[in-house]
């Protein structure tokens, strides 16, 4: 009888462990599989941001236009100084042009990451066109 | 004796049980890992669509999206939803329909001027449709991407009522054509919120540039009556006076 | 003889089961990044390159100021410094830059010393000379 019960938790301990063992696995496994989710998604929240300096020097709002032609990558001085009107919300981001700032909404962020492009800042007034650097901060 | 018999019995009762619990375990975990494979892949549908329309947004294009799969697509006032699961927010203008197991989506955009370039305006189509319009207009046929079936009245599956239209351009047109009433609705107002916003800038922009001062002043005011239904001719001329005076132009 | 048998099966099953998880995480962990940064790079450096064209020296754009380089004007070094000057204050990275002139005979090149660059498109310009940039990637 004693050999009899032996075998059986034998048989027991052993199913036991091995279904821990996959569990556990499993689990792990899954966790995993979400995280790497929540990884790609912060990836794509970085992609977003960096590309937002291409729609950005394309909005009608800032990008050169003279005589309904425009200018690729080249923004009106003038337009982004009066840009920051609160019409569009780009989430917690910090954009501008050299001094000027299109976009804050920043909110005291400890942490940010910066991308820059360069872009061509065109003055009206003198039409002189000068490089500058279009910032977003996130 | 019995007792070997009783042992017997045991262990069955166990491995049954054992095996219950290993399969409920691998059971419940295939179910949740196909439910996370699945949000992920309407992630990933929503987020190519979303790429596809900013990128359009920057320079006017036609592109075909085909992922090789079929999906649902729900278009809202402000988002759109891919297999009644994954929401994808946008604050611009893109006109779309809803559409059932749908593998393939045509995607254009169409730059949108009155007179100076208000946005690019992204249309989304589904080309198993076939379209025609109330009227003959100018362009129509011209300015549709490859893909879409023009046909006649009595054979289309969308006629547009081009007198129903609240403003007489070629984009509304092409909005009514691919957009349901709801989204349509919510498109024109978001455009018309943008038109009003790049007016003001052009506005601001005539305010605080320096000399010309009767001719800044009379664009001003061109671009203060200046709305979607208005005759642009006028006001090009004075904005094109500017430049005759040497003077910087507006737009 | 049977349960020792049992026991060495499910010990190679619960060996296998482990190494496949094993195996996954690796393959997942394989580099992905780069890819995502070249992409911007590339952006980055077309831009630059789109920008400084139209950039106004003197009562000239730069891309008047390289036509009349390539054609044996005078206003290379004055290219060369502006050019210098915008990558270095507009880029955040190192950076070749070359002007090839069709007749190959006034190029102006800035050469760099990283080893891994970032090809951008090349511009070519009404005369028919090019102009390129490479970003180099920050490590």
């Amino acid at each position: 009888m004693k050999k009899g019960q032996l075998q059986i938790q034998e048989t027991a301990i052993v199913i036991f462990i091995v279904t821990i063992i996959i569990a556990i696995s499993l689990i792990v496994f899954y966790r995993y599989t979400v995280d790497d989710i929540k990884d790609d998604n912060a990836r794509y929240l970085d992609e977003k941001a960096k590309g937002l300096t291409e729609i950005i020097s394309n909005l009608p709002e800032l990008k050169v236009s003279e005589m309904g032609i425009e200018a690729d990558w080249c923004i009106d001085e003038k337009k982004a100084i009066v840009f920051n009107n609160g019409f569009y919300d780009f989430g917690q981001k910090r954009i501008k042009i050299n001094g000027i700032i299109l976009y804050d909404n920043l909110n005291n962020l400890v942490e940010t990451r910066k991308f820059s492009s360069p872009v061509c800042l065109l003055d009206p007034v003198s039409e002189k066109k000068e490089m500058a650097k279009l910032v977003v901060e996130w | 004796m019995g007792k070997k018999g009783q042992g017997m019995q045991f262990n069955w009762i166990f491995v049954v049980i054992a095996g219950a619990v290993l399969l409920s375990m691998f059971a419940g975990f295939a179910v949740k890992y196909v439910d996370l494979r699945e949000s992920r892949n309407d992630a990933e549908i929503g987020r190519g669509l979303d790429h596809i329309f900013l990128s359009a947004k920057s320079t006017a294009q036609y592109k075909p999206f085909d992922i090789g799969r079929e999906f649902d697509i729900n278009f809202l006032c402000d988002e759109f939803v891919i297999n009644k699961e994954y929401r994808q927010e946008y604050d611009y203008v893109v006109f779309g329909d809803d559409a059932e197991d749908v593998d393939e989506l045509i995607i254009w955009s169409r730059e949108f001027k009155h007179p100076f370039r208000v946005d690019n305006i992204i249309y989304v189509f589904d080309p198993r449709k076939t379209v025609a319009v109330s009227e003959n207009v100018q362009g129509f046929v011209e300015g549709l991407p490859e893909g879409i079936q023009v046909v006649s009245s009595s054979q289309a599956d969308i006629v547009v009522n081009v007198n129903s239209l609240p403003y007489n351009d070629l984009a509304f047109v092409y909005a009514a054509m691919v957009s349901n009433e709801n989204n349509f609705e919510c498109g024109v107002r978001l455009l018309e919120d943008k038109f009003k916003n790049v007016k003001a800038v052009y506005y601001d922009k005539a305010s605080s540039m320096p000399g010309c001062i009767s001719s800044y002043a009379d664009v001003k005011s061109k671009l203060d009556t200046l709305f979607l239904d208005s005759n642009v001719e006028e006001l090009v001329d004075s904005n094109r006076a500017l430049s005759n005076l040497g003077c910087g132009v507006v737009f | 003889m049977v349960k020792r048998g049992q026991i060495e099966a499910i010990g190679l099953v619960v060996i296998v089961v482990l190494l496949v998880l094993l195996g996954l995480f690796f393959l997942k962990y394989s580099g992905k990044g780069d890819v995502d940064e070249d992409r911007f790079l590339t952006i980055k450096a077309n831009n630059f390159l789109n920008a400084l064209r139209q950039v106004s020296i003197g009562g000239s754009s730069f891309e008047d100021l390289a036509i009349e380089c390539c054609s044996g004007g005078s206003s290379c070094a004055q290219i060369e410094s502006s050019m210098v000057a915008n990558g270095a204050t507009y880029l955040d990275e190192d950076f070749y830059f070359e002007l090839k002139c069709v007749d190959e005979s006034n190029s102006v090149v800035k050469s760099t010393n990283c080893s891994s660059t970032v090809a951008s498109g090349h511009i070519v310009l009404i005369s028919g000379d090019e102009m390129f940039v490479k970003l180099c990637r920050n490590f």
